[in-house]
């Protein structure tokens, strides 16, 4: 479980970054935290990442209470959870296999464990067949489902997704969020998506946290239903389009 | 076994870091070898300086005349008292007819007309005194001096404390010029390290975000600094122990004539271990440093 009591970040510059938050993330939830740049969803990111200590409030992940953290303990709480960017960080000299099997090596996991671990995740990502090929060799969505296969290779109880769709198009972020609905169900992992892609949000309905301006203005619970998502215009026209880029991809390959 | 695990997966990290960024590496193991060639160089001045210092203080001795008046209780407390200062390797006593014959063997032609004097001989019963390498002789001459029943004390003259002062502040200055090219190595690498680390700020970024203890993170980069380290000292240990060897056979191991130069082996051997083993050290100080201080700027 995570949560934030009356946690307020100020940076040592002055910039308030986040006032009294209150949060409560129950386990095995999907969550989207959407604002506007500047809002403070980077904080909260950096705060649930151990990066960040706040200046007032708790925040507690599984039990531990983050910025109570000693500096020399923050590496066994970040085996704890998952973080996916927006810009992958991949290590372009190594194979996808390679990069994915980083993350267990540096928890020490045996080679024999590591190697049916990043297996598993790359077929649950659907990157199997990719194992041997280079980050530069793959498409945005690829390297993105690379970044995500390495996040959850340690089985971490939570991931975090700062912005995972920000730098693909509309059908492959369809794909990401579906793939991380997909992690949230079958490997029970509590999934925080930060966004500022209100489209993804209203395809993929999940509870929904709005920052502004470093308050929490808006706590929106899971209501499971596609109609608000139908009913929006611009959804459909995203819709229309994944079927068309689909479909063109079907024929190109068809040819 | 996890400790071997880890083990190679750090040089494993090491070595391919290195031929990943090899431009950098490159010009780090540059820097170390145009430093440690200039470290070799005045190593090789310095030995050879401390070398001949210690010859020639080897060489010098304090000719302790004794009172015509002391008895044999007087010549044995000044032995005993001789003794007990600070920096004395050996005494030898010479009766006055032992230096009296030492006289006429060195001057040969004066044999004849010295015998003359040999009923009055004219010569002290003497301590010859032979000093620890560094022994400070004017100490010790002045010790000497005040000793009841010494005459007097002769050394090689004002000239032998001059050129074991020079000697002496030769070698020092060249101990601190080796202490600044290394502390100047330190910085090169720690520089290159740094640029190095900063390019792979992603890389350092993943690691943290993974889980990797701090000692993880710098293992690799460490790694990395001893082998640029290696690769770096061995250009200039293979140049100095060429250059003496032919420095050394072409002067037949005496410079001018007169100052003779510390023997290729075991000496090149003993600077080439040295100078890589400040390689190692220099290599894993600089990344150290380098790495240590970005670990620091972030949590």
């Amino acid at each position: 479980m995570i949560e934030l009591k009356n946690v307020s970040k100020t940076y040592k510059n002055g910039t308030h970054a986040l006032y009294d938050v209150n949060l409560k993330v129950e386990d095995g939830e999907f969550v989207y935290i959407v604002g506007p740049t500047g809002s403070g969803k980077s904080t909260l990111i950096k705060l649930l990442d151990g990066e960040e200590i706040p200046t007032k409030g708790t925040v507690t992940v599984s039990g531990v209470n983050v910025g109570r953290l000693r500096r020399g303990k923050v590496y066994l709480y970040r085996r704890k959870i998952g973080v996916v960017f927006q810009d992958y960080l991949l290590l372009p000299e190594k194979t996808v296999y390679e990069n994915v099997a980083y993350a267990l090596e540096v928890i020490d996991m045996p080679d024999d464990k590591i190697r049916k671990r990043v297996r598993h995740v790359l077929k649950l990502v659907g990157l199997a067949d990719k194992s041997n090929s280079k980050p530069r060799e793959l498409s945005g969505g690829q390297r993105q489902r690379v970044s995500i296969a390495r996040a959850i290779a340690k089985k971490p109880a939570i991931l975090i997704a700062d912005e995972p769709t920000g730098s693909l198009d509309p059908v492959t972020s369809n794909d990401i969020i579906t793939l991380l609905e997909k992690i949230n169900v079958e490997e029970k992992t509590t999934v925080l998506v930060v966004t500022h892609d209100n489209l993804m949000v209203k395809r993929h309905p999940k509870r929904l946290i709005s920052i502004e301006s470093g308050h929490i203005t808006k706590d929106k619970p899971y209501e499971p239903t596609v109609k608000a998502y139908v009913a929006d215009p611009n959804a459909k026209k995203v819709m229309e389009e994944t079927v068309e880029i689909k479909g063109k991809r079907k024929k190109e390959a068809e040819q | 076994m996890r400790f071997f695990r880890r083990f190679f997966r750090h040089i494993r990290d090491g070595f391919s870091g290195v031929f990943r960024h090899f431009s950098m590496a490159f010009s780090s193991m540059s820097a170390v070898s145009i430093t440690l060639l200039l470290v070799g160089v005045f190593a090789a001045f310095a030995i050879n300086v401390n070398f001949l210092t210690q010859e020639i203080q080897s060489n010098i001795s304090l000719v302790c005349l004794i009172d015509y008046s002391a008895d044999e209780a007087t010549k044995t407390n000044i032995e005993n008292e001789i003794k007990k200062i600070d920096g004395i390797s050996t005494i030898e006593y010479r009766t006055k007819d032992q230096e009296f014959d030492y006289y006429k063997e060195t001057y040969p032609e004066l044999a004849e007309f010295s015998e003359y004097y040999r009923e009055d001989n004219p010569f002290h019963d003497t301590f010859i005194v032979y000093m620890n390498d560094n022994a400070s002789l004017e100490n010790i001459k002045s010790s000497i001096s005040k000793i009841s029943g010494i005459s007097s004390v002769e050394d090689g003259g004002s000239n032998t404390y001059t050129l074991i002062s020079i000697l002496r502040s030769t070698r020092i200055a060249g101990l601190a010029l080796i202490g600044a090219l290394v502390a100047l190595a330190v910085y090169l690498i720690y520089n290159t390290i740094k640029i190095t680390i900063s390019a792979r700020k992603d890389e350092i970024t993943i690691m943290r975000t993974v889980g990797a203890k701090n000692s993880y993170i710098r293992a690799p980069f460490l790694v990395e600094g001893i082998i640029i380290g290696i690769i770096g000292s061995l250009l200039p240990i293979g140049i100095i122990i060429y250059l003496y060897y032919r420095l050394y056979e072409f002067t037949g191991g005496v410079l001018a004539g007169v100052i003779t130069l510390v023997p290729v082996y075991p000496y090149a051997i003993y600077l080439g271990v040295g100078l890589l083993v400040i390689g190692i050290v220099v290599g894993w100080i600089g990344s150290f440093i380098s790495v240590c201080r970005f670990l620091r700027l972030t949590r």
